[in-house]
C-alpha cells in the first residue's frame, strides 16, 4: 500500500507528460517543432513511469533493470532525433521558412 | 571493464548466486580479453576515464536537472496560445575531445526545447523550439562542464 502511494505521483506525472506530448504533437504544425514535444515523453515521461514501476515492484534487481532501460533510452533517443532532424533539413527545400536561422560562428 | 561487465551480467541474471558469479566471471573475462586483443581496449585508458568520474557524475546530475526543468518549459509552450518561434542556431562549441562533443550534442538533444541537428568538428547546429531556448546556448553549463572534464 505504501509503495502504491509513493508510486502514484510518479505514475501521474508520467501520464501527464505523455498526454502533453500528444497535445503538443497536434498543436505544433511542423515536424521539427513536434520533435520537441515527442522528447518530453522520451525523457521525463518514461523516466517517471519507470520510477513508478521500480517502486511498485519493490525489487532491487528489477529496479536496476529499469535503470538500464532508461540508460538505453537516453543513449538511443538522441541518435534517432539527429537522423530525423538531419533528414528534414537536408531534404525539405523550404525548411528554412519554418524557422529562423541564427549564425553565431 | 571486467567489473562493469560482471555487474551487468548479475543485473540481467537477477540474483547473486555462486553459479551466476562463476558464469559471469568467465563470460566477462572472455569479452574483456577479446576487446583487449582485437579492439584496442586497455585497462589503463579505462582507469584514466574512471579518475574523471566525479566530474562526469556532476555533469550527469546537472543533465537530469536540466531535463526536468526544460520539460516544464516546453509544457508552457504547449498549453499557451499561438505557435512558438523556432530557431536554428549555428555556433562553435569549443570542445576539443570528440567523445565529449558527442556527449554535449546528445545532452542538448535530451533536454526538450533544443536538439542538435548537425555536429561537424566543433560546429553545432541546434534547433530551438523558441527564442527563449536559444539564448546563450553556446555558453551553457554543458559546454563549461565538458571543458572542465577535458582539463581534468
Amino acid at each position: 500500500m505504501i509503495r502504491l502511494i509513493l508510486a502514484i505521483p510518479f505514475l501521474a506525472l508520467g501520464l501527464f507528460m505523455f498526454f502533453s506530448e500528444v497535445v503538443g504533437f497536434y498543436k505544433f504544425t511542423y515536424v521539427m517543432n513536434r520533435m520537441h514535444a515527442a522528447a518530453m515523453g522520451d525523457t521525463l515521461g518514461i523516466g517517471s513511469i519507470l520510477i513508478a514501476v521500480g517502486i511498485l515492484t519493490g525489487s532491487l534487481s528489477a529496479a536496476l533493470k529499469l535503470v538500464l532501460i532508461l540508460v538505453f533510452m537516453f543513449l538511443t533517443g538522441p541518435v534517432v532525433t539527429h537522423l530525423i532532424a538531419g533528414a528534414e533539413v537536408e531534404t525539405h527545400k523550404n525548411a528554412g521558412h519554418e524557422y529562423q536561422e541564427v549564425d553565431r560562428r | 571493464m571486467f567489473v562493469v561487465l560482471l555487474g551487468l551480467f548479475l543485473i540481467f541474471a537477477g540474483s547473486v548466486t555462486p553459479t551466476n558469479l562463476l558464469m559471469g566471471a568467465v563470460v566477462s573475462g572472455l569479452i574483456t580479453l577479446f576487446c583487449a586483443k582485437f579492439m584496442g581496449y586497455s585497462s589503463r585508458g579505462f582507469f584514466k576515464k574512471l579518475s574523471k568520474a566525479d566530474e562526469i557524475a556532476v555533469y550527469l546530475a546537472y543533465l537530469l536537472k536540466e531535463i526536468v526543468r526544460e520539460n516544464f518549459d516546453v509544457l508552457r509552450f504547449i498549453y499557451r496560445k499561438g505557435q512558438p518561434k523556432p530557431r536554428l542556431v549555428s555556433f562553435h562549441g569549443k570542445v576539443q575531445s570528440e567523445p565529449l562533443r558527442v556527449l554535449v550534442a546528445n545532452s542538448i538533444t535530451l533536454t526538450p526545447g533544443t536538439y542538435t541537428v548537425r555536429l561537424e568538428g566543433d560546429e553545432y547546429a541546434v534547433h530551438a523550439l523558441d527564442e527563449y531556448f536559444q539564448v546563450d546556448i553556446e555558453y551553457s553549463a554543458f559546454f563549461k562542464m565538458a571543458r572542465k572534464v577535458e582539463e581534468a
